[in-house]
């Protein structure tokens, strides 16, 4: 470039750019990344809003490093957006180091050639005892076959598919779009992903768009009856703005719901159901005999509870129990997975409260142990059972941005693999009509269509010659 | 010419690098734009709320007192942990003018009932429902989370982590005086 010359700053990086090389190790670096990134779960998809701490405890220090160097968040991090945008650099700087001489060169391309670099043509052939009239014929059966045809003098130069010559260069640009597209979410209301967990009828507000969206039931179906293979899961999403309800659907996995440019979608459930309500038999155990029923909403308990004559009050209520010989007894969550109550029960034929504890998931083991001494016994009658329903939400205006620029790279590859340039060169010397061809490829298609060119016109038809690719600009 | 296009690369290449820093700095300011902190200095958000009991509480009807307010949840272990050490601290200074708020995050009052006559708390405990109290006032991120105010109602320390009696005594000590 420089021809030895004094090399500045910008001539470096420009060559570095413009070096198909360095724009391949980009690309698979980025690829590289992406699979990496493919290898723990995405900070997105993690059962847990602290991935601080969710990598560490889940996969180890190795997960750890992971999340650290931001391959939990592959996407988002840093050294990969450099790498994108490094692609972005290269891809215009070699449409520029190679387009645009390209453009000039085709553009200012000459008519004539001299007749000694015909006959090195690739596809060459010549006509004796010709004449004008042989080359206008040319030009016509030419023009035909949809050739642009330019004469100056004894000379004549038919081409058509300059425009996919450029074909590379229409990808980049639509690879171009693409990135812009996904660069487009920084600008601010332009992007927004999110989860949201909802137990059933729970409303929660969506970040920052201004809306919330409501459970309104959620259905679990599996295909056995182990309930290891789920057969469908079901939201009744209920999307309300200032209190008012503005949509609302049956969201289905893959059948989402669209408001206000955003998608709500069925994602996930909790596997682990909660408690929601229970109705609970107290029996006498020296009678045998039901006292009577209470029902409790686990996510409501109330202070005490009226069973007959007796009075159960709540002396502590342990949503999701957890027993653990140096820790104690506590509760693991807010949520009911795994409820432990413990009450104390009044009634006229007891001088003081009976403590006990009725945890409807301890084996019957601990029951016995713990029931032996019990005065009551605590039988669920009907019990409802339900289960989160993650919805992911998510908003991205570059979307259409995106699938312009897909299209846009489609219609290059297009361009590329399935439209040849072809030129052919003639010229008058002599009383003899020499006549070179010339494609950026498909030499079989090219020496076939000038067969049916040249064979009207009585002239030899062109025969490939094995020798490297002319350098035809 | 070659004057010329050595120009507009140089342009180019300049007009490609700022455009591609651009896009970086924003996406780091786009990825820091996590809620931000109270700044310690700044006068403590006032609220209202229901305590344990069923009665309102105003952070405001404490001034002239040293109010630690302590974000907490019966699941969060370093909260159990500290939990002692918070009401030994509420007795001893209690009648130095010293307040204790603990606020409950998102748990029922049931829970919380057991929970507090178990650890034999006798501060007032205030029930944050919604959680909005912590996230959006407060802008707590873990729990527990505490901020000591003091009597002219300024922010004058957060810890995000389990307080010892001491770390309380002498923080509490510096507002008192």
């Amino acid at each position: 470039m420089n021809n030895g010359k004094q090399t500045s700053v910008f001539d470096t990086v420009w060559d570095f750019f413009a070096s198909v090389k360095v724009g391949v190790t980009i690309i698979v670096l980025i690829a590289v990344g992406s699979a990496i990134g493919t290898i723990y779960p995405q900070t997105n998809a993690i059962p847990s809003p602290n991935p601080e701490f969710y990598y560490m405890d889940t996969y180890g220090k190795l997960g750890d490093f992971y999340y650290r160097i931001g391959l939990a968040d592959t996407f988002g991090s840093w050294w990969f957006l450099a790498l994108v945008l490094l692609l972005a650099i290269s891809l215009v700087i070699v449409s520029i180091d190679r387009g645009v001489p390209l453009y000039k060169s085709l553009k200012n391309q000459p008519v004539a050639r001299k007749v000694i670099a015909l006959r090195t043509d690739r596809l060459y052939t010549h006509a004796e005892d010709a004449d004008e009239s042989k080359l206008e014929e040319l030009a016509q059966h030419l023009k035909k076959r949809r050739y642009k045809v330019r004469r100056e003098g004894d000379a004549l130069l038919a081409e058509k598919g300059r425009f996919p010559r450029f074909g590379a260069y229409v990808l980049h640009m639509g690879l171009i779009v693409i990135i812009l597209g996904v660069f487009s979410r920084l600008i601010p209301g332009w992007y927004y992903t999110d989860m949201i967990w909802l137990k059933e009828g729970e409303t929660k507000t969506v970040g920052n768009l201004g809306f919330e969206v409501q459970n309104n039931g959620f259905e679990l179906e599996f295909y056995d009856n182990e309930q290891t293979r789920v057969k469908r899961f079901e939201t009744d999403a209920v999307v309300y703005k200032n209190g008012q309800e503005m949509a609302k659907k049956h969201l289905l996995v893959n059948d989402y719901l669209t408001f206000e440019h955003a998608n709500i979608y069925q994602n996930s459930y909790d596997p682990q159901p909660m408690f929601k309500v229970g109705t609970i038999d107290l029996i006498d155990n020296t009678t045998q005999k039901s006292v009577g029923t209470f029902t409790i909403n686990f996510d409501d308990p109330q202070p005490s509870y009226k069973v007959g004559e007796y009075t159960l009050t709540m002396a502590n209520y342990f949503p999701d129990i957890k027993i653990d010989p140096e820790k104690g007894v506590f509760t693991n969550s807010r949520d009911p997975y795994n409820p432990g109550i413990q009450f104390d029960i009044t009634g006229p034929d007891l001088s003081e409260p009976a403590r006990q504890w009725m945890m409807p998931l301890a084996g019957p083991f601990v029951k016995q142990m713990l029931g032996k001494d019990y005065r009551f016994d605590m039988q669920f009658k009907d019990v409802d059972f339900f289960h989160m329903t993650g919805l992911k939400i998510e908003k991205d205006l570059g979307t259409p941005i995106v699938y312009t620029g897909l299209g846009i790279v489609l219609y290059g590859l297009v361009l590329c693999f399935y439209f040849q340039h072809r030129r052919v060169w003639a010229r008058l010397e002599a009383g003899v009509l020499h006549i070179g061809a010339n494609t950026n490829k498909n030499w079989l298609g090219m020496t076939g269509e000038m067969k049916r060119v040249l064979v009207p016109l009585g002239i030899e038809p062109m025969s490939m010659k094995r020798k490297e690719e002319p350098q035809q600009p | 010419m070659s004057n010329r296009s050595s120009l507009s690369r140089n342009i180019t290449i300049l007009v490609l690098f700022l455009a591609a820093i651009g896009m970086m700095f924003a996406v780091v300011q786009s990825t820091k734009k996590e809620p931000t902190v109270l700044e310690i200095g700044q006068a403590a958000p006032d609220f209202q709320l229901q305590t344990l009991d069923g009665k309102p509480v105003k952070l405001s009807d404490y001034k002239g007192k040293v109010v630690l307010l302590n974000f907490w949840a019966s699941w969060c272990e370093p909260c159990r942990q500290e939990m002692p050490d918070i009401e030994k601290a509420y007795q001893a200074y209690k009648d130095q003018g010293v307040v204790v708020l603990g606020s409950n995050l998102r748990e029922n009052n049931v829970s919380v009932k057991g929970f507090v006559d178990n650890m034999g708390l006798t501060f007032p405990i205030v029930m944050d429902k919604d959680g909005n109290l912590a996230t959006q006032t407060y802008k707590v991120k873990p729990i527990p989370t505490s901020f000591f105010i003091d009597k002219a109602g300024i922010l004058r320390q957060k810890a995000e982590m389990p307080m010892s009696y001491s770390f309380i005594e002498q923080n509490v000590k510096a507002l008192l005086d």
